[in-house]
């Protein structure tokens, strides 16, 4: 099966809404999937490097330089890159069967429920990039590093960054949210197992 | 309030406000955050709480795991690996009462030591094997059934996301959880296979099948050549990933770096891939990432705060003091897992519950590997139960046919929850089908 949206992109979270949003939202939904962009060439670059290394150790003997400590630095590169994106659309993990059924009931308590978790969401991203912002700061400060001395090291700084940037994303990306729930009904769990599957049962 | 009360209202209000539908990792970190403020008395460490957590838990090698299984599972879903693997199946099976649905779990263990996602397997068997069961006279409701039985062998079997989750959350070897799920894993495919052959013969009606001996597929006249071409993809495969672990030439990161490097060159060959696939897959791969890494993430941030409360080892020691031994424990264990598991998902069933147990079960002198396997098996039941079993919704989707309700796929499904359920129980008696490979 082909999915005809998909150029990267996966489809947007919204219940067929009839408004798209302004140029502000189209541009962070741009940022939002540049970031994913960038995420996404990370990931192959870190099985790329991780096969050099495996090869060029067991059969030329000669191990990658500090790969360890580039994977450290990727996963947490790659989280954080493709956070806000993922948040988009719709794969941060819950349980909506209840709110659902109220939705459906009550449509009225269930949006109102829907508008109290992602101001939620926005309250809890928005704690985190405060200490991350903190973290950061100390970090270009003390020129803080990882890796051994003479082998092989890299600053801190820029990953942190990342960290900030992503949570700083990802806090948007639920006030997006915040204001679709108070214009539209937001998508189902069946909406969420159907993206799943476009996702992963590409031309069988 | 002391911190033990604290300790036990967060959990309470965690899993109240994740059945109220607040996203798992906002519940998860908020709460704990609101915990750790309270317990210390003190804003700033809370704050540090969440920001340590967040630049520290993930950023370790063996995280990279998740994006490199993640990765080859979805490269050897599009390479088109599982029809093969059926066809293979169903040639072997198709003669036997029932042989469609063996072969499909048949087909699905295979699978699964390539692919590391139940939801993976839902997926691509809905597509292979529905149709070809229906027309051969199975029932909807059986033919579903097996898919999202056997689909739960995909997180199972190794390599599997939750066994890696499970590996970093208690600091265990990955490569060690993986070697425990080989038998559990088997045990659960022959114990599906024979109660499908049994079902066959003692309720035919809700089976369905027969007349099977006239047709033109081509899995009927496979040549040996055939059945070779058709498997040696999948035998290289799980010989790199299973293979370098279980010799020990490789981590298990290389091993899915390297699996992912084969699957990539499985899919080229058989002109499987274009450069918008790969981009998907990537795509698709971070999602993956970070979904889960983040959730490990929250839940590290959870554990911290029952550390600071001293609920684990309270918790362990009321629990051995109200004179529960370690059945009894293992029964409130299961229990508690399985009721969880037909709201929350697998993976944050596993971040939620396994740190509160982890200590009585090593005051008890239980192999921590051992338990995993438990609580992996616990936990994917629910994938198959009402009313939020995920691979019964991913079947639902991907079949997209009005006429096949959501109480077919629930109702097919539940012989092998009970199966599963056995097999459990199968598994916590005898603790060495899990070890013997360890």
């Amino acid at each position: 099966m082909t999915d005809p949206v998909s150029t990267g992109n996966s489809p947007e979270r919204d219940g067929g809404a009839p408004r798209k949003g302004g140029a502000l939202s189209t541009l962070m939904k741009g940022g939002i999937t540049s970031l994913n962009a960038l995420g996404s060439i990370w990931v192959l670059f870190v099985m790329i490097i991780v096969n050099c290394d495996a090869f060029g150790r067991t059969v030329f003997n000669h191990p990658v330089e500090g790969v360890i400590e580039i994977l450290e630095l990727s996963i947490v590169g790659i989280v954080f890159l493709q956070l806000a994106d993922a948040t988009r659309v719709g794969r941060l993990t819950r349980s909506d069967g209840l709110m659902n059924l109220v939705l459906a009931r009550a449509p009225g308590v269930g949006r109102f429920m829907g508008l109290l978790w992602e101001g939620l969401g926005i309250l809890f991203m928005g704690l985190v990039l405060w200490g991350s912002v903190i973290l950061l700061i100390s970090s270009v400060k003390n020129n803080e590093y990882v890796g051994a001395d003479g082998v092989f090291t890299f600053p801190e700084w820029p990953v942190k960054t990342v960290i900030v940037v992503g949570c700083l994303a990802t806090l948007l990306q639920f006030a997006v949210f915040a204001v679709r729930y108070m214009r539209t009904q937001p998508s189902c769990t069946q909406d969420v197992a159907d993206r799943l599957v476009h996702r992963s049962a590409e031309e069988i | 309030m002391t911190g033990v009360e604290i300790g036990i209202a967060s959990v309470i209000l965690i899993v109240l406000l994740i059945y109220a539908g607040l996203y798992i990792t906002v519940a998860l970190g908020l709460v704990s955050f609101i915990g750790v403020w309270i317990i210390r008395d003190n804003f700033d460490v809370a704050v540090s709480l969440l920001s340590l957590s967040v630049a520290g838990t993930v950023s370790h090698e063996v995280f990279a795991t998740v994006p490199l299984f993640a990765m080859m599972g979805l490269i050897v879903s599009q390479a088109g690996l599982g029809k093969d693997i059926y066809d293979v199946a169903n040639h072997v099976f198709y003669k036997i009462a029932g042989g469609l649905g063996i072969a499909t779990v048949a087909a699905n263990a295979v699978f699964a030591s390539i692919t590391g996602s139940s939801i993976a397997s839902a997926s691509v068997f809905t597509r292979i094997s529905v149709p070809e069961m229906r027309r051969f006279g199975y029932t909807t409701r059986f033919s579903v059934g097996v898919v999202a039985g056997s689909s739960v062998l995909g997180m199972l079997i190794p390599p599997s996301a939750m066994l890696i989750i499970y590996a970093i959350v208690t600091e265990q070897s990955v490569g060690h959880m993986f070697l425990a799920g080989i038998l559990p894993g088997i045990v659960l495919s022959i114990a599906y296979g024979v109660a499908i052959l049994i079902m066959a013969y003692v309720a035919p009606k809700f089976v369905g099948g027969g007349n099977i001996e006239q047709g033109d597929e081509d899995w009927r006249n496979l040549t040996p050549r055939d059945v070779f071409m058709k498997l040696m993809p999948i035998v290289a495969l799980v010989l790199i990933v299973l293979g370098g672990i279980y010799g020990g030439v490789v981590t298990p990161v290389e091993a899915g770096a390297a699996g992912s490097l084969a699957a990539m060159v499985i899919a080229l060959w058989r002109r499987k891939m274009s450069w918008r696939g790969l981009w998907e897959v990537l795509v698709e791969t971070g999602h993956i990432t970070a979904t889960i890494l983040f959730l490990i993430v929250a839940a590290s941030m959870y554990s911290r705060m029952l550390g600071m409360a001293a609920l684990p080892t309270l918790f362990g020691e009321w629990l051995i003091g109200q004179g529960f031994g370690l059945v009894a424990i293992m029964v409130l264990y299961v229990a508690l897992v399985i009721a969880l598991g037909t709201i929350i998902d697998p993976a944050s069933i596993i971040l939620i519950v396994v740190p509160l147990f982890l200590g009585v079960m090593e005051s008890f002198g239980s192999s921590i590997v051992w338990f995993g396997i438990i609580t992996v098996v616990a936990a994917e039941i629910g994938l198959l139960t009402p009313p939020l079993g995920i691979s019964c919704f991913v079947i639902k989707s991907t079949i997209n046919d009005p006429s096949i309700t959501l109480k077919d796929i629930f109702t097919g499904a539940f012989p092998f929850a009970v199966i599963m359920l056995l097999v459990l129980i199968l598994l916590i008696a005898y603790p060495e089908i899990s070890l013997v490979l360890t």
